[in-house]
């Protein structure tokens, strides 16, 4: 940061003697430093994602830890004591105690995509009291995902469509054609983002399907494990070997559980549509509309 | 289609410590304004030498350039690199606003980057990296590197200024970093143009960038003799390349960049052509017969200079100046008695002979770049710079008389550029003007 302006220094503060919305404020202006998408900063609010050139702030996914960071360093809390998962495990939760920094742990800020989402993580980790009036103005993060790829479809098809326009001859020709496809892709996903029951839908299938691979890994875990029993005290080099598979396989399964927590979430959510989720559903739907209309005059 | 292609320069940027931009470069080289100056931090950090030259740029120039949360991911070598390049662009006619925002602009899939860096992000890994470091076995386990965040890694590795570079421009060639400490900047041209040559792009960003961190001086103050301590109170008489009271090279930082396009690449998009690159060459003296690690094979440096003579095919009569590295060391006698060996001119016909060095001090890996950049101004313009500091010619050197002490309008038709750094290492480039064929 050799020309960056001299940062204040941060003061922690009690989150719980803050309101939600401060909290929301203070978490959107911690991030600034890594908003590349100036314009889309100036106007972001609650419910823009962090992620994303089109209607994110452009901040790049490997900033994201320092997002959580940036969280940490504003906030107190009084979960502070750790609690072993397991006897002997380096693993931990995090239970009352004294006022102290506020620590999020691995995976727990997984959905939380905006800065009214980063608020909910807050509250239903416990940090801060819940409250619904707030989270009714928070977009969900299942709603912040299908809305996005909406935008991302309006954007990519309305850039198809002008590089199109330019050309002439064959490579028009087969220019159209690919936008005759995005256009019918995203009047498709337009119609599924107006029925939040077939979305749900949509989203539940995504959902199965996630578990059903988290599910074969679980199987395929306890099978090691099984193996690794059966052969205590014996062969050493085996058990190496199976030590080995183990720690693949449990590292392919917190992956998978990772994705599976985000389907879980979206699934369950998209069927559960609110005004603020409306809202943004217009907007977005307006977009693959206008985008596909002038698909469609080109053609 | 016939290989090798020629190659022009169709533009030029410019951070250094005399002059941000090239007009004020121009400016200040035609007046023989010094860019070097004191520098408490030097002193208060014990340092023998405490004078040094940085480019006149802060937070208020950088972010009159580039927006503010890119400006958060660049160390100074970046910053310094990316405002060399957005010039060079500009100046070849490629409309850029990097505030109006750049994500959107198309790839440029004909256009790379080579730009060079001697040391590299030394203000990341001090100010960042090492504080972090020297607390990380009392932070939590696993946790001890987290409070770096996350942008370390672009700023420290060693293709930060060429990849920031790229990111700007949105360029779709080969986009790399060179290191060949004080050869960096030419070698970098020299890449550029054999790439170009053999067809693998149409056009390149190339040169080097180093930035001005007390850390990055620090090893060659640790040497004896070769930073500059004697002048602490008169900065500006530092740098003496040439001089009888040369003791030592004057630290200091800077990009320069140049954009190198194939002659037919250029002439299709109607680009003003500045000069002609006709021959560019680099070698090694294999650190054997008087080259060391700090010191050049006088053989290697002469055969470096012949190379480029005899590929393009040049008399050395005809060469018009000779933009030296001459730093203002022990080296320089032995620098000159390689030109007039490589030459073998007579010593009243010896061209003329300077060093940009006199000004800005040594940029390190930016050095080549930014006396490259003065070389072909001086093409361009028709001027030769002076090589300041001077006046009392070293005894060693026999070609006083071909020392610029004050600037001259004149029309060149060739000007030779050399670079000479650690490890014994070469480069060598020669720019002609550019007379429309």
């Amino acid at each position: 940061m050799a020309f960056m302006r001299k940062q204040a220094v941060v003061e922690a503060t009690d989150i719980n003697t803050l309101p939600p919305d401060e909290v929301e404020k203070r978490i959107t202006a911690g991030v600034k430093k890594y908003a590349t998408n100036e314009a889309n900063f100036a106007k972001a609010d609650g419910n823009t994602p962090y992620l994303g050139q089109i209607v994110g702030m452009g901040i790049e996914s490997s900033n994201l830890a320092d997002i959580t960071m940036s969280i940490e360093r504003q906030f107190l809390t009084k979960l502070t004591t750790k609690v072993p998962l397991a006897d002997g495990s380096a693993e931990y939760k995090l239970a009352p105690g004294e006022l102290g920094k506020l620590r999020i742990l691995d995976g727990q800020d997984a959905l939380a995509a905006t800065p009214g989402l980063s608020v909910k993580m807050l509250m239903d980790l416990g940090h801060m009291p819940s409250s619904a009036s707030y989270l009714d103005k928070v977009v969900s993060f299942a709603y912040i995902m299908a809305c996005g790829d909406g935008w991302k479809m309006a954007d990519a098809l309305k850039k198809m469509t002008a590089k199109a326009e330019k050309l002439a001859g064959a490579e028009r020709a087969d220019a159209l054609s690919n936008v005759k496809t995005l256009a019918a892709q995203a009047k498709d996903y337009d119609t599924l983002l107006a029925d939040a029951a077939k979305l749900s839908a949509a989203k539940q299938k995504t959902y199965l399907s996630d578990k059903a691979s988290c599910d074969a890994l679980d199987n395929e875990l306890n099978v090691v494990l099984d193996k690794i029993k059966g052969h205590s005290g014996g062969d050493a080099a085996a058990i190496a070997k199976l030590r080995t598979e183990e720690a693949e396989v449990r590292t392919r399964l917190k992956m998978s559980a990772a994705k599976l927590r985000v389907s879980k979430d979206v699934a369950e959510a998209a069927g559960r549509r609110r005004p603020i989720e409306d809202q943004k559903v217009a907007e977005v739907r307006k977009a693959l509309q206008e985008a596909v209309a002038a698909a469609q005059t080109l053609a | 289609m016939s290989f090798p292609k020629r190659i022009v320069v169709t533009g030029l940027g410019v951070v250094a410590p005399n002059g941000l931009g090239l007009e004020a470069y121009r400016a200040a080289l035609k007046a023989g304004k010094s860019g070097i100056s004191h520098h408490e931090e030097l002193k208060a950090l014990n340092f023998a030498c405490q004078i040094g030259g940085k480019p006149p740029v802060g937070p208020d120039e950088a972010e009159a350039l580039i927006p503010e949360a890119d400006l958060a991911k660049l160390n100074e070598a970046m910053v310094y690199a990316t405002m060399a390049a957005v010039e060079a662009a500009r100046m070849s006619g490629v409309s850029i606003d990097l505030k109006k925002g750049y994500q959107d602009t198309p790839v440029d899939w004909d256009t790379g980057a080579i730009i060079g860096c001697g040391i590299g992000g030394m203000d990341t890994m001090l100010d960042e990296l090492g504080p972090v470091m020297s607390q990380a076995a009392d932070g939590e386990p696993g946790m001890g590197c987290r409070p770096m965040g996350t942008d370390i890694v672009p700023k420290i590795m060693e293709s930060s200024v060429s990849v920031a570079v790229g990111k700007f421009l949105g360029l779709g060639g080969q986009t790399t970093t060179n290191s060949s400490a004080c050869n960096t900047g030419t070698e970098a041209i020299f890449e550029a143009f054999k790439h170009l040559q053999m067809g693998y792009g149409e056009s390149m960003y190339a040169g080097g960038a180093e930035g001005t961190h007390a850390g990055t001086w620090s090893g060659f103050d640790a040497m004896r003799d070769v930073l500059c301590s004697k002048f602490n109170d008169m900065p500006e008489k530092g740098s003496q390349p040439m001089g009888a009271g040369a003791c030592g090279f004057v630290p200091a930082g800077g990009a320069g960049v140049v954009r190198l396009e194939t002659l037919e690449h250029a002439q299709k998009r109607g680009a003003k052509i500045l000069v002609e690159l006709v021959a560019a060459y680099c070698n090694s003296g294999g650190q054997r017969d008087g080259g060391t690690m700090t010191f050049p094979n006088p053989d290697g440096v002469a055969r470096c200079i012949r190379r480029v003579l005899k590929d393009s095919g040049v008399d050395p009569k005809r060469i018009s100046l000779i933009n030296g590295h001459l730093t203002s060391t022990g080296a320089d006698p032995r620098e000159v008695g390689s030109w007039i060996k490589a030459l073998e001119l007579p010593l009243d016909k010896f061209p003329l002979i300077q060093s940009t060095k006199s000004m800005i001090g040594h940029t390190l890996g930016a050095a080549g770049a930014l006396e490259s950049v003065a070389a072909i101004d001086q093409l361009v313009h028709g001027y030769v710079h002076p090589s300041i500091n001077s006046e009392n010619v070293h005894p060693q050197i026999p070609i006083g008389a071909s020392i610029p002490h004050e600037m001259k309008i004149k029309e060149l038709e060739y000007v030779v550029k050399a670079s000479f750094g650690f490890g014994d290492v070469n480069g060598c480039l020669l720019f002609k003007r550019w007379d429309g064929k």
